[in-house]
Order: C-alpha cells, then sequence, then structure tokens
C-alpha cells in the first residue's frame, strides 16, 4: 500500500488507502489481520491461504497468521475502512487516478458472495459502488436497486430492503431445514461406529485371550525343554556314578581275593609248620619266597601303592546369570496403536520357511537333541532357526491391524534379543550385561558367521569330554580362565583380536571352505586345537549346557549382533575395525597400470565385457565378455589363460552373460542373462550345474546380472527385472530373497551388480535408484548411499561394485565414467577416472573386482577393454 | 531522454527475437532435468552449462526392459530452436540405433514423428518418453541393434 | 487481452505513465504478461554505464507466485549466473503479493549496486568477489563495456 509520505487530503492519496495492496483496486469486504494489515476477503486473502497448513502470510509484513475455522471470511472486518468507502465513495470515484473504462463495468464491482452451506447465491453490489450511483448519499437496496427504507442483513452483511430482506431469510430457513437434514442422514455413521466399536472390542478381547495362549504355548514348550535337559543332566550322572560304581567293585573283588588266597596260605603254611613234619628244604624255601610275595603284596596296600581309585568329585554347576536375566526379561509386550513395521517383513517372507523341524524337536530324545544342537545347521539354512521360529511366532500372536479404527495392538515379543538388536540403540540391563561379558567373544564369532556352528561344536565336544571324566570344577573353570587370558588374545585390544582371526582366516583358505561345506570329518581335521581366544570362554558353563533352546538363542544373539553391529550398539565396531586409511592406497590410483583386451573374438580380444571377478584361489582374472559369449581367464597381469562357454542355452553355454564371480572353492559363478539362468563350473572351466529359469517367483530369475558369494558358500544374484535379490545354496536351490520394485529404503529398480563385505554385509548397486543399498546376510536393510549427481559421493547409474578386505567399497559410477570408493559406512573416500577411451578413461563402466595385491580391475564394456589400476 | 531513446531502439530490436516463454519454459525443464524422470529412465540437461540461449541439450535414454533396447543408454542431442515450445525442437541420436522413424546414417529423427505428438505444452521430457515408448512399440522392440555403445 | 486480471493491467499502466528513473519495461506486444525490460547500472557501481536487458514473466498465479524474471545480457555478478537466473530471494520464498513488477525491478537494480557474495549463485564469481574484490569488480566494469554497451551495436 503506497501511503502517502505527507498527510495529504488530496483524493489521490485517500484513494490510494483505501485500495488493496494484492489486487490493487478499492477494498471489497476488507478483512483486517491481526498484524493490522487490511485486504479483500476474495480473492485476495482467499488466494493466500496455506491450505496444508491453514496459514496466511501477510503480503505486506510477511507475518504468518493462523487461518480461523471459517476460512479467512471470518477475520474482522475493517469497519473504518468500509465506512470510509461508503461515505467518501462517490467524491473519491470521480477522480479515481487509474480511472479506467473497465473500473466502471458492474463485472468488476459486483462480487459473488460465497456460498454458504446451502445452495443459493446472494448477489450484492458493493456498498460503494451503489454509493456511487445514488450519488447523494441516499443507499439503494444492493439487491432489486431501489431505494427504499434498508438495513444491514446479519447473515451476510449486505445492504438490502427489508422485502429482499424477506425473501432473503426464507432462503437462509430453507438452508437450516437442508443442513438438519443432512444433520439426521449423518446420525447413522455414528451408530454404525459404535457397533463397530463394539465388535472391535469382542475382537480386541479375543486377540488377548489368544496371546495369552501364546504365552503359555510357548512356556510349556521352555519348560518342556528345560525338563528334557533336567532328564538328561540326570541320566548322566546316573551313567557316571555307574561307572565310578563298576571300577570300585573291580577293586574290592581283587582285594577280597587277596585276602582269601593271603590268609588261606598263612593257614595252610602254619598247619605244615606247627606239625613239626619234616619239610624238605625246597619246600621251606618255596614258602619263604611265597611269603615274601604277600609281605610285598601288603606292603604295597599300606605304602598306599594299591588302592582303592580314587572316588571323583561330582557336582551340578547351575549357575547362569544369563539364564536368569533371560528368565526374568523373556517376553515382551509390544502394545501399540498402529501395525509393527518390523513384523511385518518377516511374516511376509514367512510362508516359504516354515518347516516343521521344531515339531520334530519335540520328538527327538535329549541326546539327540544335545548333539543336534553341537551339529552345524546345514548350509541352507545357517543359524537363523531361531529367527525363524520368532518370526513365525510373532507373527501368530501379533493382532492384524483392523480397518481404519484405531485400536491398541498387543503384541507379544518372544525373544527380547531379537527385540535388542532390532532396537540396537534402547538395551535393556541385563542383557548389556551379558553382552559386555562376551562381547570379544561375539565379535569374534561375529566376524565369520560361518564358523560360528564349528566353534559351538567344539566347545560341546570339550565339554562332553570333561563331563565324561568328572564335571569340571569351579576351580578348573578358574584355571582355564587364567591361562587362557595369559595367552595373548584376552589382553589385546579387541580390534586387534578381530584383525587376527580375520588374517587367520585368510590364511586358512582351503580348511574354511571344506567346512563351510558341511563336513564335519574334514573339518575335525583343518581344526585339531580350538582357538585359544575361544577356549577361554568354552568353559563358561552357562549358557551352553541349558538345552537347546537358549544355546541356539546364544547363536542368534551373535550373528545378530555381527549385522546390527555397524548401526547398533556396537557402533565403534566400524571405527575400530574398519580404519580410515585404507592399506590399499586409492587416493594415489587414477593411472591405469595395465589394460588389456581388445574389440574382437580372437582369444584375448573381448566384445563388450561385462563382469570380472577375481579368484581368491590363484588370483586369475575372470571376465564375462558379454558379446562374444564366453568366459575369458587371464594372469593377474592380464596375460591371456584360457577361455571357456560359447553361445547357446545349453550346459556351458551362454547368452549374453553378465555378472560372474568366484567363490573360495575356486568355483565360477555366472549370470547367463539371457537364459536366465546361473551356472557354476569348477575351477577347470568344467560345467557343473545351472539353476533358476525366467520368471518371477521364488527361485526364478529375469535378467540376472551380478552375482556375488559369502564366506559361507551362499550365492546372491541381482534378479535385476525383477527387482529382486536372490539366495541360493551353492547346490542352487533356492534359499530367500528381498527387495522389490521402488525406491524407498530396501527397495530396488534394476539391481546390477552385487558384493559381500568382510564383515557380512551385503551392498547392491541399486542402478537406476542411483545408490549403493546395503543389507545384512538375511535381507535386513541396513543403510543405503548415493544420489543422482556428478557431485563427491554422487552417482548415475552405478553398476560394478567391490570390497575390498579392510571394507572399503569400489564403485563403478557408469553414468559419471569414474570410479569412486567410499568407506565402509558409505561416506566417501576417493575417485578417478572420466571419460574416454585412453588408458584411465571410460565408456559404460560394469563390472569391478580386487586382486590380492590391491589393485583394482574394471571392465570397460564399450572401450571392449579391461584395466587394472 | 537519450536514455529512452536506446531503450526503446533495444525494445524494438527485441521483440520479434523469440517466442516469449521459450527462455522461461526452458529453465524450467533445466531444473526439472536436475531431478530427472520419476523411473529415472530418462535425463536432459544442457550440453554447455554456459549457453544462455539455452538451445542444446544432451539427453540420455535408457532402453526399455524386454526389448533388444533393454539396458542401452542412448545418448541424444536435442536441439531448442527460437521458435521452442511452438516449434518442435531438433532430435538426433548420438548413440547408434535401429529404431523406425530414425534416420538410419546420420541418427536424426523424423521431424513428422515429433510433430505428429507435439504442442506447444509438451517438453523435453515428453519428448524422451514418447521416443522411449517407440523403442518398446511392436515392430521396434525387436529390430536388431548395432554394436552396444557405438556412435553416430 | 482476454483475461488478463485487472492488476496486471493496472501495473502495466502505470508503469508506463510513471516511469522508474533507469529502469523501462515494455510488455509483448503478442504477451501482455511478458515484458521487455532494460535496467540501467546504478551509478557507481562497476555496471554503471551499461544498459542490461531483463525478461519478466508474469505466470499465470501471479500475484500469487513471484514473476519470473531473468538477465538476458551477460553480467559478471555473484548472483546471477551465466544462465541470466538470479538469486534473490523476493522471486523466490519471500514473494509476497503485495510486491510489484515495480518493486521486483527495483530490487534487482539495488542487487547490482550491492553484490552479495555470501548468497551466491555462481560459486566461480562469488569466490572472485570475496578473494579479490577489486579485481572482481574490474572484471564487472570489463564485462559491462563488453556486453552491455556492445549489444546496443550488435543487435
Amino acid at each position: 500500500m503506497a501511503a502517502a509520505p505527507e498527510v495529504s487530503l488530496s483524493s489521490e492519496h485517500v484513494q490510494r488507502l483505501l485500495q488493496c495492496a494484492v489486487c490493487l483496486e478499492a477494498f471489497n469486504q476488507p478483512k483486517i489481520l491481526p498484524c493490522q494489515h487490511t485486504f479483500c476477503l476474495s480473492p485476495c486473502l482467499e488466494g493466500l491461504v496455506e491450505v496444508r497448513t491453514r496459514t496466511l502470510r501477510c503480503p505486506e509484513c510477511r507475518a504468518d497468521h493462523f487461518v480461523p475455522r471459517g476460512g479467512p471470511g471470518s477475520f474482522p472486518n475493517n469497519l473504518t475502512i468500509i465506512a470510509f468507502l461508503e461515505l467518501s465513495a462517490g467524491a473519491v470515484r470521480r477522480e479515481a487516478v487509474f480511472g479506467l473504462p473497465e473500473a466502471r463495468e458492474p463485472s468488476h464491482q459486483s462480487r459473488e458472495v460465497a456460498p454458504a452451506a446451502g445452495g443459493y447465491h446472494f448477489v450484492a453490489e458493493d456498498p460503494m459502488a451503489a454509493g456511487g450511483d445514488g450519488g447523494n448519499g441516499v443507499f439503494s437496496c444492493s439487491v432489486c436497486r431501489e431505494e427504499r427504507s434498508i438495513s444491514r442483513c446479519s447473515h451476510c452483511d449486505q445492504l438490502v430492503c427489508d422485502e429482499c430482506r424477506r425473501d432473503h431469510m426464507t432462503q437462509v430457513r430453507y438452508d437450516v431445514m437442508r443442513t438438519i437434514a443432512q444433520i439426521r442422514r449423518g446420525l447413522p455413521q455414528i451408530t454404525d461406529q459404535l457397533i463397530i466399536l463394539g465388535r472391535k472390542e469382542v475382537q480386541f478381547q479375543n486377540r488377548c485371550e489368544e496371546v495369552k495362549v501364546d504365552i503359555s504355548d510357548v512356556f510349556e514348550k521352555h519348560v518342556r525343554d528345560l525338563k528334557a535337559r533336567e532328564r538328561a543332566l540326570q541320566e548322566e550322572v546316573d551313567v557316571f556314578v555307574g561307572r565310578e560304581l563298576r571300577g570300585l567293585g573291580v577293586f574290592q573283588e581283587t582285594a577280597q581275593v587277596e585276602n582269601a588266597s593271603i590268609s588261606s596260605f598263612c593257614d595252610s603254611a602254619e598247619a605244615s609248620l606247627s606239625l613239626s613234619r619234616p619239610i624238605t628244604e625246597g619246600d621251606l624255601m618255596e614258602m619263604k619266597r611265597q611269603c615274601m610275595e604277600h609281605l610285598e603284596t601288603i606292603q604295597c596296600y599300606e605304602d598306599g601303592i594299591t588302592r582303592p581309585p580314587t572316588i571323583k568329585q561330582i557336582q551340578a554347576s547351575m549357575e547362569s546369570p544369563f539364564l536368569t536375566s533371560t528368565i526374568n526379561n523373556f517376553g515382551d509386550l509390544i502394545i501399540t496403536s498402529r501395525p509393527l513395521p518390523s513384523l511385518e517383513t518377516p511374516s511376509q517372507r514367512l510362508p516359504s520357511r516354515i518347516d516343521d523341524r521344531d515339531l520334530q524337536d519335540q520328538d527327538l530324545s535329549p541326546e539327540s537333541r544335545l548333539s543336534r544342537a553341537s551339529v552345524p545347521p546345514q548350509l541352507g539354512r545357517p543359524m537363523n532357526r531361531t529367527v525363524e521360529t520368532i518370526h513365525q511366532a510373532s507373527r501368530a500372536v501379533s493382532i492384524s491391524p483392523t480397518q481404519g479404527r484405531r485400536e491398541r495392538q498387543v503384541n507379544f515379543e518372544l525373544d527380547q534379543i531379537l527385540e535388542a538388536s532390532r532396537q540396537p540403540s534402547h538395551v535393556r540391563g541385563p542383557n548389556r550385561w551379558d553382552r559386555q561379558e562376551r562381547r570379544s567373544d561375539s565379535r569374534l564369532t561375529g566376524l565369520e558367521a560361518g564358523r560360528a556352528p564349528s566353534i559351538m561344536r567344539q566347545i560341546r565336544e570339550r565339554t562332553r569330554h570333561r563331563s565324561l571324566g568328572g564335571i569340571p570344577t569351579t576351580r578348573d573353570v578358574l584355571d582355564e580362565r587364567e591361562e587362557s587370558s595369559d595367552t595373548d588374545n584376552d589382553l589385546l585390544p579387541i580390534e586387534l583380536q578381530t584383525e587376527l582371526v580375520r588374517r587367520r582366516v585368510e590364511t586358512e583358505g582351503l580348511g574354511d571352505d571344506n567346512e563351510r561345506m558341511g563336513s564335519p570329518q574334514l573339518e575335525a581335521a583343518f581344526h585339531p586345537t580350538p582357538q585359544p581366544a575361544i577356549r577361554s570362554y568354552s568353559f563358561l558353563p552357562e549358557p551352553l549346557q541349558y538345552g537347546n533352546a537358549v544355546t541356539e538363542t546364544a547363536v542368534v544373539l551373535r550373528s545378530l549382533e555381527e549385522e546390527t553391529g555397524p548401526q547398533g550398539s556396537s557402533n565403534s565396531n566400524t571405527a575400530s575395525v574398519y580404519v580410515s586409511t585404507p592399506r590399499n592406497r586409492y587416493n594415489q590410483k587414477g593411472s591405469s597400470m595395465c589394460q588389456f583386451g581388445q574389440r574382437g573374438n580372437d582369444l584375448g580380444e573381448l566384445t563388450c565385457p561385462r563382469g570380472v571377478a577375481a579368484s581368491p584361489m590363484d588370483d586369475k582374472i575372470y571376465i564375462a565378455d558379454s558379446n562374444n559369449h564366453r568366459v575369458q581367464v587371464f594372469s593377474n597381469r592380464g596375460v591371456f589363460v584360457k577361455t571357456f562357454g560359447r553361445h547357446g542355452q545349453d550346459e556351458g553355454e551362454f547368452d549374453y552373460l553378465a555378472g560372474i564371480a568366484v567363490n573360495g572353492l575356486g568355483q565360477v559363478i555366472i549370470a547367463d542373462r539371457y537364459n536366465h539362468r546361473v551356472q557354476i563350473f569348477d575351477r577347470n572351466g568344467v560345467f557343473q550345474r545351472a539353476f533358476g529359469s525366467e520368471g518371477c517367483d521364488p527361485g526364478h530369475l529375469n535378467y540376472p546380472w551380478g552375482v556375488a558369494c559369502d564366506n559361507m558358500g551362499f550365492i546372491y544374484v541381482c534378479d535385476k527385472e525383477n527387482n529382486r535379490i536372490q539366495v541360493f545354496q551353492s547346490n542352487g536351490s533356492y534359499v530367500r530373497m528381498f527387495g522389490s520394485q521402488g525406491s524407498l529404503p530396501g527397495q530396488f529398480v534394476n539391481p546390477h551388480y552385487i558384493a559381500v563385505s568382510p564383515d557380512n554385509k551385503v551392498y547392491v548397486s541399486d542402478s537406476s535408484n542411483h545408490r549403493i543399498q546395503v543389507f545384512s546376510l538375511y535381507g535386513d536393510f541396513l543403510f543405503s548411499f548415493g544420489s543422482c549427481g556428478n557431485l563427491r559421493g554422487q552417482m548415475k547409474f552405478p553398476r560394478g561394485i567391490a570390497i575390498d578386505h579392510q571394507g572399503f567399497v569400489v564403485v563403478a559410477d557408469s553414468g559419471n565414467n569414474r570410479i569412486q570408493i567410499f568407506r565402509s559406512d558409505g561416506r566417501f573416500y576417493s575417485m578417478f577416472g572420466s571419460w574416454g577411451c585412453q588408458r584411465g578413461h571410460f565408456k559404460g563402466l560394469e563390472g569391478i573386482a580386487i586382486l590380492a595385491d590391491g589393485k583394482i580391475v574394471v571392465g570397460d564394456k564399450e572401450n571392449h577393454c579391461v584395466q587394472l589400476f | 531522454m537519450n536514455f529512452l531513446y536506446i531503450v526503446s531502439l533495444l525494445l524494438t530490436l527485441n521483440n520479434s527475437i523469440h517466442a516469449t516463454s521459450r527462455h522461461f519454459q526452458l529453465l524450467d525443464e533445466l531444473n526439472a532435468g536436475i531431478n530427472g524422470a520419476d523411473d529415472r529412465t530418462i535425463s536432459w540437461g544442457l550440453a554447455d552449462d554456459d549457453d544462455n540461449t539455452l538451445t542444446n541439450w544432451n539427453c540420455v535414454i535408457i532402453g526399455p526392459p524386454r526389448t533388444n533396447f533393454e539396458n542401452r543408454i542412448y545418448q541424444l542431442r536435442v536441439r531448442c530452436g527460437e521458435n521452442y515450445p511452438l516449434d518442435p525442437p531438433e532430435v538426433r541420436f548420438v548413440t547408434r540405433i535401429s529404431l523406425h522413424g530414425v534416420n538410419e546414417d546420420s541418427g536424426v529423427v523424423d521431424p513428422r514423428s515429433i510433430e505428429a505428438f507435439w504442442t506447444k505444452h509438451s517438453s523435453i521430457k515428453q519428448l524422451l518418453q514418447n521416443i522411449r515408448k517407440w523403442m518398446a512399440q511392436k515392430g521396434n522392440s525387436n529390430l536388431a541393434q548395432p554394436p552396444e555403445g557405438s556412435t553416430y | 487481452m482476454a483475461g488478463l486480471p485487472r492488476r496486471i493491467i493496472k501495473e502495466t499502466q502505470r508503469l508506463m505513465a510513471e516511469p522508474v528513473s533507469g529502469i523501462t519495461a515494455v510488455p509483448d506486444e503478442h504477451n501482455s504478461r511478458y515484458f521487455h525490460v532494460v535496467v540501467a547500472g546504478p551509478s557507481q557501481s562497476p555496471y554503471e554505464g551499461g544498459l542490461f536487458k531483463l525478461e519478466l514473466f508474469l505466470p499465470e498465479e501471479y500475484p500469487m507466485s513471484a514473476p519470473k524474471v531473468r538477465f538476458m545480457t551477460k553480467i559478471y555478478h555473484p548472483n546471477i549466473d551465466k544462465l541470466g537466473r538470479i538469486c534473490l530471494d523476493i522471486l523466490k520464498d519471500k514473494w509476497s503479493p503485495a510486491l510489484q513488477i515495480r518493486t521486483v525491478l527495483l530490487s534487482i537494480q539495488a542487487l547490482l549496486s550491492a553484490p552479495n557474495p555470501d548468497d551466491p549463485l555462481d560459486n566461480n564469481v562469488a569466490d572472485h568477489w570475496k578473494t579479490n574484490e577489486k579485481s572482481a569488480i574490474e572484471q564487472a566494469r570489463q564485462w559491462t563495456q563488453q556486453y552491455a554497451k556492445a549489444s546496443i551495436n550488435n543487435h
């Protein structure tokens, strides 16, 4: 509003004061805002309302005001302005500064009053205009335009004559009646809601009853387990007593026999001597010899050389703070007013995983249960059975969300450990204690999840050996602890321990692989002695000897901790284990050390190489020579070694293969893209098996692209067109899948390549979402990084991905034609490369691999070559 | 007065230069291009960041699935003339492609096939979406494609 | 001019009737929402003596949303990028319907007098401005000579 700088009564200035700053017109229904600025109601103020927040920003001073329930019309009228307009209208109007001819057209002056609840339209002319037409201050009705006695309508604030007012009031009356009818029609909604509420109440009560039943079921099962364990322990004691008694009995018999024979000898010797019968010298000497013998025997008894076997000590060690705290905190009721998101995903996955092993368990005798627990889980089911059962159970007891209405939902969560691992930041007291107690242990096992079962078995075996010869006394346990803490590992910082174990894993090579294949004999051969660090805990009696459920929970605890480690309570893990400076000097990379391959189909030539892989066994480079439908193998210096495969659909033949991976056994896993399958070859390139066919069901593939293996031998496949990751056993049987189409966390659009990090996280290049997503081995989303763009850390259509042994992530940023290196938590570290066909330049990056010496192998599809950095 | 004179000279010279909404529409399209299309299958941006005439654009189409174009990255050059968006832009494939309506030797998209759908409300985004639709159409989706990545 | 809101008509007429010194805005003869604008470089600024062409467009929602303005003449300024886009709060989130074409153009003129390298649109220019203001101003003066004067003769 252009207020005059000096007080002036010139009509121009007055006119400007009566003009809305938004429409530059004379005010129409001027409303005054709390900030004292005035604007027309319609369309100016109405157009300013921010519908979403129900606020309005003053165009003059930018103050935000809350819009009353009735809309901006509920702001008070600026009565001063209205009165001023009414009074001075005529005079001012003639001298209007912007007196355009259009301004006098009634169409601009008459406004429609916003219809109220009903449907009538009450057209009224602006009082100012009316005044202008009259010109002498006598007002005319704004409806019929006749000059009569008029008054202000209390409904719509217009000046009207009595007649029009009557008509108007009749309309208002109809309107009110119509509204009442409308209200009546709406009433049943409330009763409906009441009925629904009643039904919900019944449902709710039933639900609670079900939850109660579920609780007792679970507890009964655990009580049964405990009972079984009790029986097993007692039987063990019986066996022990029997054997010890047998030993004593043997001694007793021997002693009795000796006693009898010696006394009879004494008797007969005495008799023959006392009869004063002549005895030959020989007989006497013989008698003396026998005497000496018996004397010796008795001497042995006297000296304690011959004595009954020591009675072994036996006592039951039942101390278990872990178990006690577990029982005290076991089970949890989750009460929310909405469905639990964390429970949805697993329960959706469930139908394919429900199995009857739980039932089998209960049929087994305690002994076989014990041994079963000590057998490592089979390859296809790595340690997640407790998770599964818990998920089953939680699905069974979670109350399904009811439509629309908010209802309190009761949820019985079976395992607080599971819960704690989901919400790692919130760890309850007893658990925390327990966790700290065994932190190094769980980390050690966590780092190499594949070994956890074998460690468990060793522990079990040792324990059993012990218990045959006598259950270890507390003293023993203490000794063991001291001994092991004297040995290196316990004194070292945790990071170093982990480092040690990791190195051990690296050097063990073949042994580990055999172990992964689940062959107990081989494994025993390769692990003659348990690791000291592990041994220090192996005799802790607490969690390991209390039957199936508890021990397995311990296993789950470990595996889950390992998964959630970088995010959750053991967040320091990432920082400490994965040092921030890489051994591999990524920031000095950028010039190509070696480039090989050129377009063509002769040996050593490449046409559109896609996936590349480095064999962990012999450090050879495997290249998916996609458009030549073959695999080519080069040495780590780029010298051609061999090739296998050709175009076709039979075994060992390819159709535009893409991803390639080599596992610890030297097996080559290849995504045979247009054949919608994965093929596996042995280290010599001999076909072993193929699995998968076109489709979108579990186990079916649709243009599979990247493949990767974890250190247990599981195969991860980017099922690109199905926008998901599938996991298979090394024999090709389907295990699980995760992901769906979309751009939310955990969803994919064309996932291309995949890699598993040394700490068992799965990194997926979610290509068309321009990001890398990170999951646990079980498909739980952990975090993601990258967004579309060409700045540092941004990416466009990321393709190949590889992870070094320190966890640094190398990403082929194909849209930007560069390689980016990230820390394991997704922070940008460095980058190199640009578009072009020279060395060090890229055109269409695809696969990435890392050689043992840290060189990065890059497949450059459109330059038809492979470069090493 | 001298000022006013020069100004009037300037303004008369200006008046007929281009369609009045051209620049602002293209600036809006440039902003939209930073975010890309919702499904990330197409993208567009200025060929030269300093080009204040906003004439030449580099665009990318990712070939639609279940076609021979699948997953290939097709680069295009789009030229928005002075009468854009009243006149449709000129479009040329940089990446070699075999597609009806695209000149085999030059990669130029037949202007008639663009005019067929172009209106003054169209945008580069719609242009790219339309071309991608052509790729998925019967008769196009199975065309044998030149080697991936080759250019004109 | 059918459908053209009265506010735009009023603003146009007032712009023509009471021009602001150093600024002209003329509606396009075919499109009344499009204005050809010339802003004279403010005195005692590196842009002094230059005449800068701008285009201004009133979108459908005007005055509820801001007009779109762009420099057509090349200008060396930390808040104006190579494409002529202007970083000015009242053209974005600080727009208010009480503002008018006149006030917008005055603000742009003021922006020429007082560049704000702390809220840059063109980072290179802003860095130049912050590290060596003298040389940046010299550069701006040179560009003014080169582009804001030559344009009269070249066209």
